[in-house]
């Protein structure tokens, strides 16, 4: 198990250093509109058709975000999409802490910067605007 | 994997943070208490699927406990929102504080490098 152990890590440090070589022309260009002081981290591609009933965003996700870092978090639509993307975030005790989508103007945001003060694991929801079929990508990145 | 990956990353901050004992670190390190709960969590249900895996649980069992008495605190507020050029900035006004002596730094960089060194140097 110790040799596999080490292969595993070895491997997975491949894998990850290969996945930030995105192949998906939508999510390259997104990585590259995220700005030139930013550090790809992760990226999330979202495809949903049209929701029956517009209300909870849909596809869920979680990472852990660290205190004393700026995040920046940008959408991207391919064209034939009908909606925008858009995220939300809340942290551990489910309280909304950014949202790129503001529901009193119907504004979306195509990227978002999260000063983050608290350490933690945050849920990360997307979804198109009213519910609508989308094909997207939400990249995350680290702004130096 | 995942494990791996963190154990050898908790190792290489916890070296580096002996040599360099950066503040910023120092909470990375203590912060990991949040992650490792999850890790075990993640681990559990392979336990008892052969002796291997029940040496890791138990490893990470020995870090859980040098992590137990290092508390993470909060302070509530609510988030600061600024349009910018086209985007949004906001600002988290709540904070995390990391409460850890230097000795329970001290415990967590031991048994990190006692673990470390069993799996990769099999020793």
């Amino acid at each position: 198990m110790k040799k596999h152990f080490i292969i595993l890590v070895l491997l997975f440090t491949t894998c990850a250093m290969l996945s930030g070589q995105a192949t998906d022309p939508l999510v390259s260009s997104c990585i590259a509109s995220a700005g030139p002081n930013s550090k790809y981290l992760k990226d999330f591609r979202v495809q949903l058709g049209k929701a029956a009933e517009p209300g909870e965003l849909r596809y869920k996700t979680q990472m852990s975000l660290w205190k004393n870092t700026r995040y920046r978090f940008t959408m991207c639509n391919s064209d034939d999409s009908q909606g925008k993307l858009i995220l939300r975030i809340k942290d551990n005790t489910n309280k909304v802490v950014l949202s790129s989508f503001d529901q009193k103007t119907g504004k979306t945001y195509p990227y978002v910067d999260f000063i983050c003060n608290k350490s933690g694991i945050y849920q990360l929801s997307f979804d198109f605007t009213d519910g609508q079929q989308g094909s997207g990508v939400g990249v995350v990145s680290m702004i130096k | 994997m995942i494990i791996g990956v963190w154990i050898e990353g908790q190792y290489l901050a916890t070296q580096v943070v002996k040599k360099y004992p950066d503040q910023m670190l120092k909470d990375r390190i203590g912060e990991q208490k949040i992650i490792l709960n999850d890790l075990i969590l993640l681990a559990t249900p392979y336990c008892n699927r052969d002796s291997e895996y029940g040496d890791l649980c138990r490893y990470l069992q020995k870090v859980k406990e040098k992590y137990r008495d290092i508390r993470i605190t909060y302070t509530l507020g609510e988030p600061i929102s600024v349009e910018k050029d086209g985007g949004l900035v906001i600002e988290q006004t709540e904070t995390s504080v990391v409460e850890m002596t230097d000795e329970q730094l001290t415990e967590v960089i031991d048994v990190t490098k006692e673990i470390r060194d069993k799996l990769i140097l099999n020793n």
